[in-house]
């Protein structure tokens, strides 16, 4: 018996059904054996194995059953179920991922934390999408398994096929999102560095002083450079919105990617530790007459509120964004 | 257009014709080798990767018998065309006509 032969039968038989195999290679062995005249020549039994095909698709030629878990027919609507699946559970990923790290990140330093919430929202993210993807994918499995395959339908079935595309971005809107981000922007950096200026405790005699800072100031001096960075995200955005005058999706992508960095920074910003100074509250309570706890659980509402504030909004933007301007490119 | 293409096109337009013609060649028991031999010989261009595989997927499907002869010194899978095959085979040669009269109408 010939070794190649043989190693070569076995490629092929080893990609069938246990049940075929052994006839399939005991077939294939005769016809070989009869192609070659001499079965010492190595030469040419070479030539022989080559007119043959690879094994893979020899198998693949010898195979009656399926071998794919979603045929061809299913493919466009389990995409499109898939497409539609991953950008809701990246949303809610994102969201849930966001929560839960800020209640559970171990760091103290601003970037330490900021670096960990990103990483953990990340693995979130992907740990959600991979879980949508397995249960799109078997579910569409099942279907094609099991439901009857039946092509029939009807004229009244036909969906109505969608507006014109308005993926025009106003200029005049785009223009004025810019100047207004520089100008607030830029303000905000700058009342952040003089924060022990600018908000606190004032004393109204006469001149208006801060006489105890609501922050402390070592800690808003600390996000300077984060929430700059957030600043120039957002400008870059708003100059991409003029240059390309259209929704595409470099500008979807970078639009996302600058309203999550600033989420992500503005809750950080809000939920540390040492962002107000413990005399202002102090102060406060001894200004109104009130407890020093009611004081802080004021304020703890209030920062809550923001950041539920910003979350909540921030989504509902994405979200309108993805499915009016990008249900025309996607066609989903 | 690159050669593979071209190639591809040519393999499509052969598939359904390899069926017909190797049932109409199966009226005596042949196995794998012999029938590619006679094939060849006939001028039809077919490949042994090409038509072991078929003479099995035709088996299964019902149109070919196949039988083990382990008399000589090698055993050799002899195949030979069904009932079923039979009518199959008269269908598509009525078909095949058709298609030739149709194609030659319109192409030229």
């Amino acid at each position: 018996m010939n070794k190649i032969i043989e190693k070569y039968i076995y490629d092929v038989t080893r990609r069938l059904p246990q049940d075929t195999r052994e006839d399939v290679g005991n077939e294939l062995r005769t016809n070989i054996l009869e192609m070659v005249q001499d079965d010492n020549n190595e030469e040419e039994i070479k030539k022989v194995l080559y007119s043959l095909g690879s094994p893979r698709s020899l198998a693949n030629s010898y195979r009656t059953t399926k071998k794919h878990l979603i045929s061809s027919e299913l493919m466009s609507d389990y995409l499109h179920v898939l497409k539609l699946v991953l950008i809701i559970l990246g949303v809610v990923g994102l969201v849930f991922g966001l929560i839960d790290a800020l209640q559970t990140h171990e760091s103290t330093n601003v970037f330490g934390i900021f670096i960990e919430v990103v990483a953990m929202v990340i693995g979130n993210i992907i740990s959600i999408l991979l879980r949508g993807f397995a249960i799109v994918t078997i579910i569409f499995i099942l279907i094609d398994n099991y439901s009857e395959r039946k092509d029939v339908w009807k004229v009244e079935d036909l969906p109505e096929p969608p507006k014109k595309p308005t993926l025009a971005i106003s200029r005049a809107g785009s223009i004025s999102g810019l100047v207004f981000t520089v100008i607030f922007g830029a303000i905000w950096l700058y009342v952040l560095y003089y924060s022990n200026i600018y908000f606190g405790w004032v004393n109204t005699d006469g001149v208006w002083t801060v006489e105890q800072s609501l922050f402390n100031v070592e800690y808003t001096r600390g996000f300077v450079l984060l929430f700059a960075i957030t600043l120039i995200l957002d400008i870059s955005v708003c100059a991409f919105k003029i240059k390309y005058t259209k929704w595409n999706y470099n500008l979807a992508i970078l639009y996302t990617f600058s309203k999550v960095v600033s989420v992500v920074v503005s809750v950080v910003f809000l939920l540390g530790s040492n962002l107000i100074n413990p005399d202002f509250i102090t102060k406060v309570s001894i200004e109104l007459s009130l407890n020093v706890s009611d004081v802080t659980r004021f304020i703890d509402i209030f920062k809550y509120s923001i950041i539920g504030l910003a979350i909540f909004g921030n989504i509902v933007d994405l979200i309108s964004m993805y499915f009016k301007q990008f249900r025309f490119i996607n066609s989903i | 257009m690159s050669k593979i293409d071209i190639e591809s096109f040519k393999i499509e337009l052969r598939r359904g014709t390899q069926i017909l013609i190797v049932l109409s060649q199966l009226s005596e028991k042949e196995y794998g080798y012999s029938l590619l031999e006679k094939l060849v010989a006939k001028n039809v261009n077919i490949e042994a990767g090409t038509l072991y595989p078929l003479l099995r997927r035709l088996e299964n499907q019902g149109l070919l018998i196949s039988e083990w002869d382990t008399t000589e010194s090698r055993p050799r899978k002899y195949y030979v065309i069904s009932e079923l095959g039979e009518q199959v085979l008269e269908d598509l040669k009525n078909e095949w006509k058709e298609i030739n009269n149709e194609v030659i109408n319109i192409v030229g």
